[in-house]
């Protein structure tokens, strides 16, 4: 039984329109595991298990490091750094809001991928075409992510994407050493994703640390 | 030694120099870190064969004479700096060490998404500590810009090598993706570019890491990827750097005979490696690459004097390496330059020549004005750190002059290019 292509590209489109909306404190956690999970169909249906395997490694690593890295950071002291949720620069009064900026590079980034999805064959033993829309808009909502990133957050999160959009297309391409290439291109997700949240624990301002921070004025 | 155990020694010397040294209040042993780095290259054996980005398999690393050569140099101005440095605190070593390995990777790979991989990673350390360093709007540009580039690198990484594809969008596209990658890593952005927010407001031993390690090898990777592009794919890639490359030399150029302080020095390297980027871009690989080897060994010897704070004698001679005029090494580099432009464009290269007139224009503006302003009073004592510290800047210096009187023998004696 065939599977409908449009079905599989849906996963993959919901899953970076996820990736590039979500804010806040878990937002690298969500995209890691997001991510994975909206290519998996695509890569399943071209790759089979081994490929599967490394995008679910991914994931599976970057939640597990993110949270027991969270977890650490939060029994240490806390001290004065940079707090991946705190904009390092104001932005400027505008009509839209960072979350509207990111909603317009979405549907930017749509026609993009098409383009290349069509258009530009990929494979290294065998040329196709048509497979690549939800990969390519993982990597184009990835890359608008960070061109609007005002946080360490939001530079975390378009790193994910980027190295988890590559490594499904290195396994799309195929050819010898496919999986080790991909695996090692997904490692950079986890270790973003572990960072992201290390900095947090350490230095977002915590109610002691405030206190603190406040008697010392 | 291979190049996997010598980027493990980078990394691993900048981790536990940055863990270990302050603790014992050794800081200015930080140059221990590259000289460690150095000491692996020196046991790394060369290989035959140049290592392009292409469609070997994930585990081959091999680095040729050339890549050794650049590295053991960025190495070696590494440690001048650190030496010459006023602060030290530690964990700029780790940055360091981890951008060394990244650098190390880079120019050893064979493999398109290794490589790719590599200068991505090196670029998330550099950008992570500068915004740490100096949060706000200029240094956060090194995380949306330079990152954002690499990840081009690794979007093209996967359709690479692309010798089958002779025509259609796939050369194009993938001429296109390494073209902006690489520019925007090399910090090739006429109006502005993310490097020099970084340059003007993070510690010099913070960001040397970008001018003397990062974008050298960037720089080196740019033109090896000439070799595995098909024509199609050659004329965007040749023409957008190109395009860029000569505008922003011309933008910097002429901004840097403007403005004063550290920044100054920023723009001469960004107008420098405009002009590399833009002989690389004429396809001419005889002319280019010593072009840009020379560019960048006149860097890596005078960057570590002029990445301190401005004003010192050392910085005004320093400054005479920069100037263009025979014998200093820049004019080598900016002649080849030159003669790669002449032979494939007429604007280029009167773009270039006006480049160079304002860089001369920068060298003599600093060198007047040194003269004429009072030193700062907060210069060492004579001293044991005064020796070390004056010993260093002058070795910069002397060997800056050496070059500039022996091109030839400095290009065969450091890259092994004949």
């Amino acid at each position: 039984m065939g599977v409908s292509e449009p079905l599989l590209s849906a996963a993959g489109v919901a899953a970076a329109v996820i990736a590039i909306l979500v804010d806040g404190r878990s937002a690298a956690l969500v995209a890691v595991v997001v991510v994975p999970a909206g290519l998996a169909p695509t890569i399943a249906v071209t790759g089979g298990g081994p490929a599967l395997v490394v995008l679910a490694g991914a994931a599976a690593a970057g939640l597990v490091l993110g949270l027991a890295v969270r977890r650490v950071a939060l029994h240490l002291p806390w001290v004065a750094g940079f707090d991946p949720l705190i904009p390092a620069f104001a932005p400027a009064r505008g009509l839209f809001g960072p979350r509207s900026a990111r909603a317009a590079a979405a549907a930017i980034a749509i026609p993009l991928a098409s383009w290349v999805s069509f258009n530009v064959p990929i494979g290294e033993v065998t040329a196709i075409t048509g497979l690549l829309f939800p990969v390519a808009y993982v990597w184009g909502c990835g890359t608008l992510r960070l061109i609007v990133a005002r946080t360490g957050e939001d530079l975390a999160v378009g790193v994910v994407m980027i190295a988890l959009a590559g490594a499904a297309t290195w396994q799309l391409r195929a050819g010898p050493g496919a999986i080790v290439g991909a695996a090692g291109v997904a490692a950079l997700a986890p270790l973003a994703v572990g960072v992201a949240e290390w900095l947090r624990g350490r230095h977002q301002l915590r109610p002691s640390a405030g206190q603190a921070a406040e008697a010392t004025r | 030694m291979t190049p996997l155990a010598v980027a493990a020694v980078w990394a691993g010397a900048g981790t536990a120099g940055a863990a270990l040294l302050p603790s014992v209040r050794l800081r200015r042993l930080g140059a221990l870190v590259p000289l460690a780095g150095l000491a692996a290259l020196l046991a790394a054996a060369a290989a035959a064969e140049v290592a392009v980005p292409g469609g070997s398999p994930a585990a081959s690393l091999s680095l040729d004479r050339t890549a050794l050569g650049l590295l053991a140099a960025c190495a070696v101005s590494l440690a001048l700096l650190l030496l010459i440095a006023p602060t030290v605190d530690g964990p700029e070593l780790r940055a360091l060490g981890l951008v060394g390995a990244a650098a190390v990777v880079a120019l050893a790979a064979g493999s398109s998404i290794v490589w790719a991989m590599a200068l991505l990673g090196g670029t998330c350390v550099l950008a992570l500590r500068w915004i740490a360093m100096a949060p706000g709007r200029a240094t956060f540009a090194s995380g949306r810009v330079a990152i954002g580039g690499a990840g081009a690198l690794v979007a093209a990484a996967p359709f690479l090598p692309v010798g089958g594809a002779l025509t259609g969008p796939r050369p194009v596209l993938v001429a296109a993706l390494l073209a902006c990658g690489l520019a925007s890593l090399l910090g090739l952005l006429p109006l502005g570019g993310w490097t020099l927010g970084a340059l003007s407001s993070v510690a010099s031993a913070d960001v040397a890491a970008w001018p003397l390690l990062m974008a050298p090898a960037v720089l080196l990777s740019a033109q090896r990827v000439l070799t595995i592009l098909p024509v199609l794919g050659l004329v965007y890639y040749e023409g957008i750097l190109t395009v860029l490359g000569l505008s922003t030399a011309l933008w910097h150029a002429l901004m840097s005979v403007r403005q004063g302080t550290r920044a100054r020095y920023g723009r001469v390297v960004l107008a420098d490696l405009g002009l590399a980027a833009a002989a690389i871009g004429t396809g001419h690989i005889a002319q280019s690459q010593p072009a840009l080897l020379l560019l960048v060994l006149t860097h890596l010897l005078a960057g570590p004097v002029l990445l301190q704070r401005e004003g010192a004698g050392g910085g005004r001679l320093a400054w005479l390496l920069l100037c263009g005029l025979p014998p200093s090494p820049s004019f080598w580099g900016r002649l080849l330059v030159v003669e790669a432009l002449t032979q494939a464009s007429f604007w280029g290269t009167v773009a270039a020549l006006a480049t160079m007139s304002l860089q001369f224009m920068t060298s003599v503006r600093v060198l007047v004005e040194g003269r004429r302003r009072a030193e700062t009073g907060d210069e060492l004592k004579p001293g044991l750190r005064w020796a070390i510290v004056e010993a260093a800047r002058w070795a910069a210096i002397l060997g800056g002059v050496t070059v500039g009187l022996a091109p030839h023998g400095a290009l065969m004696f450091v890259f092994g290019v004949h």
